[in-house]
């Protein structure tokens, strides 16, 4: 299944990239297809790509579902 | 780091051959513990999120799946603006592909300007037909198409026609020669990838009876592909790229995309059109419920998604869940014996650096928002 998590934006870099944290796992990706991405914006990501914008309750409602689908248990188990 | 349920693809070679494919699909996510004794509703209303690849297209599937089941009528023109939404989101997918492998190919950065611009058309299309956002919860009437879907319909015509493709004779008609010529005169972002690939000697590239690759073994009945292949293998410019059995290489794998895609802005217009022509309160039949002894109903319903075929499964139990199964076409394209592990071990190339490029190339080709990561062994 394909899925995009939501993250949380961390870090603004140049050329339209930037760090985004994934509980405590961070990752750089693209901003390349959404516009307008501000410091502490939650953010689809998908294959190294921000898709969209998700407001903060909506982020959490998705990984609190994920979470309990088993999804994100190889992210904790890199977190750990 | 796999986060995003990605495939894994290892590729055994012999000099500049693939012997075999190992490709490990993501893991099944086992959604029905997730979701059992919730409210239908509430359920169809957060698959969408859960799903958001290709959100629109799960959530139609899964309002589908549930009107049934509760056996509420579906409004004709509400199913019909749905579907236009499954399209945008299609043309979307197709867009973006294009435009990231045409920038990958090329060693370039991808025009975010443009990209940004096919983003947002599901999204602007169903904000225009359900102005309450409301476009999957069961029950609900679209209203009649205004000016908005319309301009939604001419930017995804403007889009389209400067990422894939503008002119008199449809894509799908043109002949492997013209299609070449198309290519050569890269004045889109499709022909820019398209020409390269041509140039390279790659349009047969991962085609499963090219070689006796090391999966040449698998039964033919694994190969099950939903893709947009399927949906326009009959398109002549597909069709001169197939084998006489229907075997696809990289090429035709693109092709179709490209025309799925350049149809795709059409079929927008002429459905909203086609919208105002709907009765009030015309329902289309049901799909079929199936009643349980215990009293619970299940219900399948279908969505083509840019990928392939989804199929949602809903059994429920007084109107709550009681088991929810998706069938996603990623996983039939990369089970173990599936479409890409036959594509995959039929690739071949003097420089590993190809290799790579090709297997890059012939993943997205099968199923453009996969996450997938290759080794080389």
């Amino acid at each position: 299944m394909c899925l995009a998590i939501p993250a949380r934006v961390v870090e603004l870099l140049d050329d339209d990239m930037a760090v985004v944290a994934f509980g405590t796992v961070r990752k750089r990706i693209s901003l390349a297809l959404v516009a307008d991405v501000s410091l502490d914006d939650f953010v689809l990501v998908h294959v190294g790509y921000a898709l969209h914008k998700v407001s903060s309750e909506e982020a959490e409602r998705t990984l609190q579902m994920m979470a309990e689908a088993g999804v994100l248990e190889e992210l904790e188990e890199i977190s750990a | 780091m796999s986060v995003d349920g990605r495939v894994s693809i290892d590729l055994v070679c012999d000099g500049g051959r693939v012997v075999e494919a190992i490709v490990m699909p993501p893991r099944p996510i086992a959604l029905g513990p997730v979701v059992r004794g919730r409210p239908a509703r509430e359920v169809v209303s957060v698959i969408g999120s859960l799903f958001s690849v290709c959100g629109i297209a799960q959530s139609a599937a899964s309002v589908e799946a549930a009107e049934a089941a509760l056996e509420i009528g579906t409004d004709r023109r509400t199913k019909q603006a749905r579907r236009l939404l499954v399209l945008a989101e299609t043309l979307r997918e197709h867009l973006l592909r294009i435009g990231l492998d045409t920038a990958s190919l090329a060693g370039e950065p991808a025009d975010g300007k443009i990209l940004r611009r096919a983003m947002g058309l599901p999204q602007r299309l169903k904000q225009a037909l359900f102005p309450g956002g409301d476009a999957f919860v069961p029950g609900v009437c679209v209203g009649m198409p205004g000016a908005e879907a319309a301009e939604t319909a001419a930017e995804a015509s403007y889009l389209t026609q400067s990422v894939v493709y503008e002119g008199e004779k449809p894509l799908g008609e043109m002949d492997r020669d013209a299609f070449a010529q198309w290519a050569l005169e890269r004045s889109t972002v499709a022909a820019r990838l398209i020409a390269p690939v041509l140039a390279r000697g790659w349009a047969m590239v991962g085609h499963p009876e090219t070689t006796d690759g090391g999966n040449g073994h698998l039964p033919k009945e694994a190969s099950a592909d939903t893709s947009c292949l399927a949906r326009q293998a009959g398109a002549p410019l597909v069709r001169a790229f197939l084998s006489e059995n229907g075997g696809a290489g990289l090429a035709a794998r693109l092709a179709a995309r490209l025309v799925e895609a350049s149809k795709l802005p059409g079929e927008i217009a002429g459905g909203l059109a086609a919208l105002r022509d709907v009765a009030d309160g015309s329902e289309v039949p049901m799909c079929e419920v199936f009643r349980e002894e215990n009293g619970g109903r299940f219900a399948t319903a279908f969505a083509e998604a840019a990928r392939g075929r989804l199929e949602h499964r809903i059994v429920l139990n007084d109107g709550r869940i009681a088991d929810y199964d998706i069938t996603a076409p990623t996983s039939i394209h990369f089970a173990k014996s599936g479409i890409a592990a036959r594509s995959l071990s039929a690739l071949a190339a003097s420089r590993r650096e190809d290799l790579a490029v090709q297997a890059d190339l012939l993943v997205r080709a099968i199923d453009p928002c996969v996450g997938y990561d290759v080794r080389f062994r």
